[in-house]
């Protein structure tokens, strides 16, 4: 590994020091001078499609931060049809499905990657997880119709009357009924990031040491007590992770929640029940019809999206695997 | 490290170890009874027939070749194989007047009357030291705040950790040493007063110096606890032992008791010629 | 050691302890049973929906799946025959076809780019390396507003095109492949690069005989991710392919696609076009578990071999 390393770098870097440390190895790394330089034109390359895609990102946002002025980040109220760009409402739904999508989420799934690594018989563990990766992949649109067709008339006659009935109408389970929006949206949401956290955390329970779980139970601990004091905490990095990485993918999804949140801009959610939209359902829904500062402002949007996925996805890819990253 | 533990074995192994006849240490009373104990994993036999007792307060030493199931049958004795499907453990196998996998003693209650110490030091990551050896107790249901703290001194003294550790008990078990997080993994398994010791070759993972502070450790602690050790190096086994069983694999690769008896006997007289032939170095 | 003895408790106190330790048994049994119930439930509560999608997808898929949704094209439902939207031809065409292209400038660049990173160097170098793991993550739709933001205008002169779609779509399967390729190729003992180097070989030629070739599962199981992943999105093309109804297989037309079509029937005014959207979300999810099998399969016999 070093021998590669000083060939390929010293050629590169032009520099001459290393030459005589090593004569039979520089003496290929000459003869591959054709090499480096197209790992480094390729390099460059790939600076260059970073720089153009992000750069291109913030310049396409700079005429809806014009257009809109402060009001962007404090004003609820956004209507493209009318040049109104409040985008509070629309960063509130984009947190608060992605909040139901992970209240659902995390719990059933870290339990439900404890039972299939540690509760399931041998074959069934097999079948569970091969099952549960595949689910990671459904694609988002398939999320979409199910939820409309099928998920909406359960919360719009039985989930949401409930959820009323139970709290006494209290906030923030009160107003009118649609059966499509915010808790429809944030359970979809969680379903669709569900696979990709019971993948990776089982992952994670499947690296915690056999040694660990056999000296929890030689002290005399219950398989209880092993899953979640021993084997929880050991993996508490790779579920972390899988949180994280789902935050991601809730936070960002598009025409799933552009078919199922309502596409109300313009309201900040004041109950789960509200009709709503995101930041990335409001790109989808509205871009097409854009002109002018309209497609400024979309751009805008796109920013913020931008920023906030690209934030947690870092922290994500920060706590765990790359391995991970690509389920 | 390894490497120099084998080496040190094989230069010196020609030579059986001489051991002093002093085969009353321990009492004669029997802390753990094995009475024809065979091991099976999906129907095929690891280990056959082993019947042996362990005396309350000796340490046994349980010898061997590689496969000659000494680490299986050990792993009986607190029911870890439980944890494996498809094994089976046949016979019987009293602790003290309670029949092992008789079904009076529900299993983690076994388990914390017979405590396990492993090959490599597996303290708790996420826990501090403390935490590490009030650990078996709280499995067990014990919260009282006083106990715990006193569990905590006892069990680190008994370890002979107590001294290096006190003024950083909130430390991360971590950042102990290989050695240090052993001889916790033995406070660990002592907090519990168990009234027998498991030791899975306790020091394989060790250097010299570490192994040397374990076994000085151990003779210490067969005050306390009854303690039955499974190593691969016969010094060892001779240095610490009072009693010896010794293994070897049969010709259908299942391991079978050659000769059980106290440690003296088994290296200066031993009844068997295989014995002799193993602690001669002729094999293994 | 005596200080060792007397600190140990004496025998009555095991005694009592071990004593203590039976009596809170039974109460630590029956709570650690309840939360196992509970942990075992989150299973079926996580797979009653997972399922829910698979079972309803299938059940209401193949009820409109005919040989006439699969060959005709799409047509507008008129208001005195609701059902006559004909079928999705246009868009498996459009999907064929951009998907196809996409995937298949996708390989190359994204192993060159894999190749990069993985002999990416210095504080860039890991910078690019990082980026490139985030972006794998970033939302479908930012790569099609990019191209619609930078190529639409100056490339396909503000027209809707295929084309548009495939860059989009081959920029998003770019890091995917990367990523896999880089991480296929630092895991590749280092003992066989050395023995490449050690005999003179060119880094060139060790990359290209060696390396790559121990690769090659783990990539193509990348590149088939990849693939998945672009036949089922749809925001990337959303902005840039257009509407087409006919089916084209000249890519830089007018197009259609799979995902776009479900978007587009999801908000369609006639029910007729939610159920066709039932049809089109069975045959994405056919395609992509056939993927998903073929690199199952590929990576089990990579294990074996």
């Amino acid at each position: 590994m070093p021998m590669d390393q000083s060939t390929t770098s010293t050629n590169a870097a032009g520099d001459l020091s290393n030459v005589s440390s090593s004569p039979k190895f520089n003496l290929a790394a000459r003869g591959d001078g054709r090499y480096n330089i197209a790992m480094r034109i390729g390099q460059a390359l790939l600076a260059i499609f970073i720089i153009v895609f992000f750069g291109s990102i913030i310049i396409q946002s700079i005429p809806g931060w014009q257009s809109a002025g402060f009001g962007f980040f404090t004003s609820t109220d956004w209507s493209n049809a009318d040049f109104k760009f409040g985008a509070l409402s629309l960063i509130a739904g984009t947190l608060v499905t992605t909040f139901i999508a992970l209240l659902f989420a995390v719990p059933v799934g870290i339990s439900a990657a404890l039972s299939i690594q540690f509760l399931l018989h041998r074959r069934l563990r097999v079948f569970f997880s091969s099952l549960v990766e595949v689910l990671a992949i459904v694609p988002s649109i398939v999320f979409g119709v199910w939820g409309v067709a099928v998920i909406s008339p359960w919360t719009q006659h039985t989930l949401e009357p409930f959820l009323r009935d139970i709290s006494g109408g209290a906030p923030p389970f009160q107003g009118e009924i649609y059966g499509i929006g915010l808790l429809l949206g944030g359970l979809v949401l969680g379903v669709m990031i569900l696979p990709t956290v019971v993948a990776v955390s089982r992952d994670a329970f499947a690296m915690v040491p056999q040694t660990l779980i056999e000296g929890a139970y030689g002290l005399g601990a219950t398989r209880t007590q092993v899953l979640f004091r021993v084997a929880l905490p050991a993996a508490r990095r790779g579920v972390l992770g899988a949180v994280t990485l789902g935050t991601g993918r809730a936070l960002g999804e598009t025409v799933a929640m552009a078919t199922i949140l309502g596409g109300v801009t313009n309201k900040f959610p004041s109950s789960a029940f509200d009709l709503g939209a995101t930041l990335a359902s409001t790109i989808a829904r509205d871009f097409l019809e854009a002109t002018g500062s309209q497609v400024g402002a979309l751009g805008s949007l796109a920013l913020i999206l931008t920023v906030i996925v690209f934030a947690v996805n870092y922290i994500a890819r920060k706590i765990i695997t790359r391995q991970a990253v690509m389920l | 490290m390894e490497m120099s533990m084998e080496m040190k074995e094989n230069s010196t192994i020609h030579l059986a170890p001489v051991v002093q006849d002093d085969a009353q240490r321990g009492s004669s009373e029997v802390a753990m009874r094995l009475n024809d104990v065979s091991v099976a994993f999906s129907g095929k036999t690891v280990v056959r027939g082993a019947t042996f007792d362990v005396r309350k307060g000796a340490v046994t030493a349980m010898i061997g070749p590689s496969g000659s199931g000494k680490t299986t049958l050990l792993r009986a004795l607190n029911r870890l194989h439980d944890l494996t499907p498809g094994a089976e453990v046949k016979g019987q196998i009293l602790l003290g007047q309670d029949d092992v996998y008789g079904g009076g003693i529900p299993t983690p209650i076994l388990r914390a009357r017979v405590g396990m110490v492993f090959q490599r030091p597996n303290p708790f990551p996420t826990m501090s030291i403390a935490d590490n050896v009030t650990s078996g107790l709280r499995f067990n249901g014990v919260k009282d705040k006083k106990k715990l703290e006193e569990a905590i001194e006892a069990s680190l003294w008994a370890a002979a950790l107590w001294d290096s550790v006190k003024d950083r008990l909130k430390a991360p078990a971590s950042t102990l040493s290989g050695g240090e997080q052993q001889r916790l993994c033995i406070a660990r398994a002592l907090a519990v007063e168990p009234d027998v010791l498991l030791m899975d070759e306790p020091t394989s993972s060790l250097d010299p110096i570490s192994t040397q502070r374990i076994e000085d450790l151990m003779q210490d602690l067969k005050k306390i606890v009854t303690i039955v050790i499974v190593t691969h190096n016969m010094q060892q086994a001779a240095r610490v032992s009072d009693d010896c069983a010794f293994l070897l694999m049969a010709e259908d690769r299942a391991g079978e008791l050659i000769e059980f008896a106290p440690t003296a006997k088994i290296f200066n007289d031993p009844q068997d010629s295989r014995t002799l032939d193993y602690i001669q170095g002729r094999f293994g | 050691m005596t200080t060792m003895t007397s600190n140990m408790p004496e025998t009555d106190s095991r005694l009592d302890l071990q004593q203590l330790m039976r009596q809170k048994y039974r109460r630590r049994v029956i709570v650690g049973n309840i939360i196992l119930a509970f942990v075992m439930a989150a299973l079926v509560v996580a797979l009653i929906p997972l399922l829910s999608i698979v079972i309803s997808v299938i059940d209401r898929g193949s009820k409109v799946l005919s040989t006439a949704f699969l060959t005709q094209v799409q047509q507008d439902p008129f208001a005195f025959d609701p059902y006559a939207i004909g079928g999705v031809w246009n868009a498996i065409v459009g999907s064929l076809v951009m998907d196809g292209i996409a995937i298949g400038a996708a390989i190359p660049l994204g192993i060159f780019s894999g190749v990069i990173l993985s002999d990416a160097k210095g504080k860039i170098g890991t910078t690019i390396h990082r980026i490139f793991d985030v972006m794998i993550g970033l939302p479908s739709i930012l790569f099609g507003l990019f191209v619609f933001f930078v190529l639409l205008g100056p490339v396909f002169n503000n027209a809707y095109s295929g084309m548009a779609g495939v860059i989009a779509l081959t920029l998003m399967s770019i890091p995917l492949i990367a990523v896999a390729t880089e991480s296929a190729i630092s895991a590749v003992p280092p003992t066989l690069n050395e023995a490449g180097l050690a005999l003179g070989a060119l880094p060139s030629r060790v990359m290209w005989n060696i390396k790559l070739p121990a690769a090659r599962p783990a990539i193509l199981t990348g590149v088939l991710l990849a693939l998945s992943r672009a036949v089922g999105e749809t925001a990337p093309v959303l902005f840039v392919i257009g509407q087409s109804r006919e089916a084209n297989w000249n890519p830089a037309a007018e197009q259609s696609s799979l995902p776009t079509l479900t978007f587009q029937y999801l908000q369609g005014f006639f029910p007729s076009q939610r159920e066709a959207a039932w049809g089109i979300a069975l045959i994405l999810m056919t395609v992509v578990f056939l993927v998903n099998l073929t690199s199952r399969i590929i990576s089990a016999r990579s294990q074996r071999g």
